[in-house]
């Protein structure tokens, strides 16, 4: 199956309030420290906008808000004539429902309070059934919500009681990280449990809505805590979710400061100042919370129709709504394409079919608390549309198939007949839902044969197979099976793996080797019956999405099962090149370690002594280091003749023992002839390994890896997704990269071990004129020992490093290394001809190797 | 009654392994270094010692990472290694890592691609390493009776 991209469509995004529930970390967002004088607070917004937004249809995109002190006492009332209100931002949905649906957003402080004020425009009166005394998600409604990483408060939510006429602040303590059971909530409402939390709540004559609060340090012991310099957080948003005429609920707007960064910092006296930005943020994803058709595309799926109409469906909010109503879906009528093939949808004539249509919803109990995911639609005019929600982001995955009888769960991707028979499971690495985010580690490396990290079912379409269905996965591909579990193709690369997808795609351009992010909010997969073709709309993570066409999903067929045999007609013209650059390696065959010939001779040294003692295996390097002031001791040896030719060779390998006293560092390092500092405080033309040697462990094996300069290798070979420690996986991907931790990593390539710049960022194999064995800030006396100084392990040619079209496949059928020889390599015809099975000779059983000495 | 063996400790601290010690009739290691033969135990414990997982690595017989430059340096490691288990009176076993080859793409979860196995990814024994233990098993019973 082949995918092209047909045609792409304008910026949208839908939001995800589980996501940001989930990121908070200790530290403390509060006023009441901020040192005196002139204050700018500056809290980032990735989000919110006080200016108009382009005419592309944008949410606000603020990316300051002043906190200012206040001019005098403030008297929390809902008024402001006591606020200075000189740093206020303006915050909405979507630039053209801005008279409506928008809110002003001020800040304050003093020395013991924090203060915010909202200024909230919303045509009808705030509407939130959410009683505080039984359910503290007052976000499930209308409402304002501020979230924050501090050591205490995490949530705060405010929003005035319809059922009990009541202001409410509810604040949520605890790190959701740790879970639910390790949060305390407290309604504050209207007396704040904790002491100092306060707010009020106006209604506008004007019909604004004014909402203030300030709110104090929380009492709690361990307050205010050492801030951490990463991850500080601090969000606010803006819920409307008004009814619609008929009393149901309407589509929800929500508009969101984003703040990535926070002010708190302790200064030179340990209090917290307010005049410093931290760097650090790992969110700063605006495009999360951007409506640009002028609708909403919630959490929960979209979909087009024949007539590529739009369809939104917000499961989550509508489930949210009001305590819970179900989806709510709208319709937005296509109106035209543009000349580069993007299509535009008529958003003033935008229909909510709620009221108006049937939707029959599967409900598939797992262990998970989403029970509705996947539901059909009807709609009035008979015709019956599918979407299948997203997960909410917990494990668990519907495809409702009634036609079939069946319904698809997972992971892993499980086949449930409705008499409760599972009829078929396939393989699914599932890390968990926030492991694409925070702990790539744990997911497993893209293969083409496992389904990982699925999230949810993007919509099913009738094909030769018979019923084919879409998953999408948290790490950017989409997964196409057929309900008897056959996994038949996939689109998308893993997006720890792809090319990131253009900005400006080009009809027709291929889906191989891209990716659109990891993490879609939607999209639907779907056949059109007009055309007869397959659609994918797809993107999420990127604030766009894209209707692409699906080529060759028809030509799959199905074959019987039994001995298939391929005659050579059937073969890929390139069949029999493959397979002999599978069987032919392009080394120059088996590669024995080669020693250095080292010009003892012309050896320099640095607060040592070097002494070369013949012994059994050779010659022996006696150094002796005496200095404690250099930042090294040891010698410098150059290569006899001049230079080594290392270009077969990965490493350079030695045994190294130390007399003692103590454990030692030693460190090798070879350099071309140009190597030099860096300047950065690494080396340049030069590679360097280091290794703790104990004296008590007698002779030991270390080495220096020969590293090729990033820019010699082409090649996009990795082990795993990202690093424990958080380093952005981009930069690791492919070649000669650099990280100073192997724990994690793939633990060395063909070129050599990557490693701290520090370290050096590579040299000419073919052109090393020295070895340099040195102990780091000697602190003591000691000598080394070092012998059997040699070449070793086979490296790829240069024009094989540049090459990737060369150098993969880099394993043959039986896994072996291909681009190497040596004893005992098992060969595709040695020892196989005899009881063979076909053509290939690929059925030998057990090891050929026979023991000859018993 | 029961056997109890400890959990493979690595780089343990002296107090863990005296809670371990407490609890378990066999205290379970990984000793990464070239020889067992002065491994101790934290003083006041006398138990006897499992290594629970060692081995070497060697670059030349197609797989990526490595250590040693060739098997026969690798196999005089492996042998190196296993007298001196034989000479540490507080060790009664001694366990190579792995018998297979970790894949030269990688081993899922953490890509290890060591040469790691007494057989490679292709299931053929590595002749240098099968003579070794030969030889190991030859003497061991010599050695182990002749250790002080």
């Amino acid at each position: 199956m082949t995918c092209a991209f047909d045609g792409f469509g304008s910026a949208a995004k839908s939001r995800r309030v589980v996501l940001l529930r989930l990121v908070y970390k200790e530290n403390i967002v509060q006023g009441h420290k901020l040192t005196n004088g002139v204050l700018s607070v500056w809290i980032l917004c990735a989000g919110l906008v006080a200016t108009a937004a382009s005419a592309q249809g944008r949410q606000s995109e603020n990316h300051e808000l002043h906190a200012v002190p206040p001019p005098g006492a403030v008297v929390v009332d809902g008024k402001l004539d006591d606020w200075d209100l000189s740093g206020q931002i303006e915050s909405f949905t979507e630039y053209r429902t801005r008279g409506t649906y928008s809110a002003e957003l001020a800040a304050m402080y003093d020395k013991d309070f924090f203060y915010l004020a909202v200024v909230w425009r919303d045509p009808t009166p705030m509407v939130n059934m959410i009683d505080p005394d039984a359910d503290g998600s007052g976000w499930k409604s209308e409402c304002a919500q501020l979230r924050m990483i501090t050591d205490l408060p995490v949530h705060v939510d405010c929003w005035f009681s319809t059922a009990t006429k009541r202001p409410v602040i509810k604040i949520l303590y605890g790190s959701v990280n740790k879970g639910a059971a390790n949060m305390e909530t407290f309604a504050a409402a209207p007396d704040a449990i904790v002491a100092g939390a306060k707010e009020a709540f106006l209604t506008g004559a004007d019909g604004k809505q004014l909402a203030t609060g300030p709110w104090l340090e929380p009492a709690q012991p361990g307050s205010p805590g050492t801030p951490d310099a990463h991850g500080q957080f601090f969000s606010t948003s803006f819920l409307w979710m008004d009814l619609n005429d008929d009393g149901k609920p309407q589509v929800s707007r929500e508009s969101k400061t984003y703040l990535p960064k926070s002010w708190t910092e302790p200064d030179d006296d340990g209090k917290l100042q307010g005049n410093e930005i931290l760097a650090g943020s790992r969110y700063a994803t605006s495009e999360y919370w951007r409506y640009p058709l002028g609708v909403p595309l919630p959490f929960g799926g979209y979909w087009l129709d024949e007539g590529f109409n739009l369809y939104s469906c917000g499961v989550e909010a509508g489930y949210h709504y009001r305590g819970g109503m179900g989806p709510v879906v709208a319709r937005i009528p296509f109106k035209e394409w543009t000349p580069g093939g993007a299509p535009v949808w008529d958003v003033k004539d935008q229909q909510l079919l709620t009221g108006q249509m049937r939707i029959s919803s599967a409900y598939v109990g797992l262990n998970g608390p989403c029970q509705w995911k996947a539901f059909e639609v009807h709609l009035p005019n008979g015709q019956s549309l599918f979407s299948n929600g997203q997960c909410n982001w917990f494990p668990g995955e519907r495809l409702y198939l009634p036609a079939e009888g069946k319904v698809v769960v997972g992971p892993p991707i499980t086949c449930i007949r409705d008499d409760g028979t599972i009829l078929w499971t396939y393989k699914d690495d599932w890390s968990g839902p926030l492991r694409a985010y925070w702990d790539k580690t744990l997911i497993s490396a893209d293969r083409d044969d496992l389904l990982v990290g699925t999230v949810g079912c993007l919509g099913r379409a009738k094909t030769k197979l018979g019923t084919v269905f879409a998953i999408q996965s948290s790490v950017g591909r989409v997964y196409f099976m057929t309900v008897n579990g056959l996994l038949i193709g996939s689109a998308f690369r893993d997006y720890r793996l792809g090319e990131p997808w253009p900005s400006d795609p080009q009809r027709g351009m291929s889906l191989d080797g891209t990716t659109m992010g990891g993490d879609w909010a939607g999209g639907h997969f779907f056949k059109s019956e007009k055309s007869n073709e397959f659609y994918l709309i797809a993107g999420g993570t990127q604030a766009v999405y894209h209707v692409i066409k699906l080529n060759g999903l028809d030509s799959i067929a199905a074959i019987p099962g039994g001995e298939v045999t391929v005659t050579q007609k059937e073969l890929h013209p390139d069949a029999p090149a493959i397979a002999k650059k599978a069987v032919a390696p392009t080394t120059d065959g088996k590669l024995e370690k080669k020693a250095l010939a080292l010009d003892l001779d012309k050896a320099a040294v640095k607060d040592a002594t070097l002494t070369p003692v013949k012994d059994a295996g050779g010659t022996l390097l006696k150094i002796a280091v005496k200095g404690k002031q250099q930042d090294w001791a040891g010698v410098e040896i150059p290569a006899l003749g001049g230079k080594w030719d290392l270009s077969k060779y990965r490493f350079v390998v030695a045994q190294v023992r130390t007399l003692g006293p103590d454990p030692v560092k030693v460190n090798l390092r070879l350099d071309n002839p140009n190597a030099a500092d860096d300047g950065k405080g690494g080396l340049a033309n030069a590679v360097a390994d280091g290794l703790n040697v104990d004296p008590r462990s007698g002779w030991t094996w270390t080495k220096v890896g020969i590293r090729r300069p990033a820019d010699a290798v082409k090649l996009k070979l990795f082990g795993i997704a990202e690093y424990p420690w958080g380093r952005p996986y981009e930069k690791a991907r492919g070649g000669a990269e650099t990280e100073t931790n192997d724990s994690w990593w793939f633990h060395a390539y063909p070129w050599g071990r990557p490693v701290d710049t520090a370290n050096g960022s590579g040299i000419d194999p073919a052109n090393v004129a020295k070895l340099v064995i040195s102990v780091a800030n000697p602190k003591e006396d000691c000598t080394l020992e070092i012998r059997s100084i040699c070449a070793a392990g086979a490296a790829p040619s240069a024009e094989l490093l540049g090459n990737p079209a060369r150098f993969f496949p880099c394993t043959d059928e039986f896994g072996q290394y291909i681009h190497a020889d040596w004893p005992g390599k098992t060969q595709r015809d040695a020892g196989c001809g005899e009881g063979a099975r076909g053509p290939g000779g690929l059925s030998c059983q057990g090891p050929r190797y026979v023991l000859s000495d018993h | 009654m029961n056997l109890r063996l400890g959990m493979l400790l690595d780089g343990a601290s002296p107090a863990t392994v005296a809670a371990a010690a407490k609890h378990c009739d066999v205290l379970c290691f990984r000793l990464n270094r070239t020889s067992p033969a002065d491994f101790k135990l934290p003083d006041g414990i006398d138990k006897p010692v499992i290594i629970a997982e060692f081995g070497f690595s060697a670059l030349d017989r197609g797989m990526l990472a490595g250590d040693l430059p060739d098997q026969a340096a690798r196999a005089a490691a492996y042998k190196e290694y296993m007298i001196g288990a034989l000479k540490n009176p507080q060790i009664v076993g001694c366990h190579w890592s792995q018998y297979r080859d970790y894949p030269a793409s990688g081993r899922a979860r953490d890509e290890a691609n060591y040469n790691a196995g007494f057989v490679d990814i292709a299931d053929t024994p590595y002749d240098e390493m099968i003579q070794a233990a030969r030889e190991v098993g030859k003497t061991m019973y010599k050695e182990r009776l002749e250790a002080k």
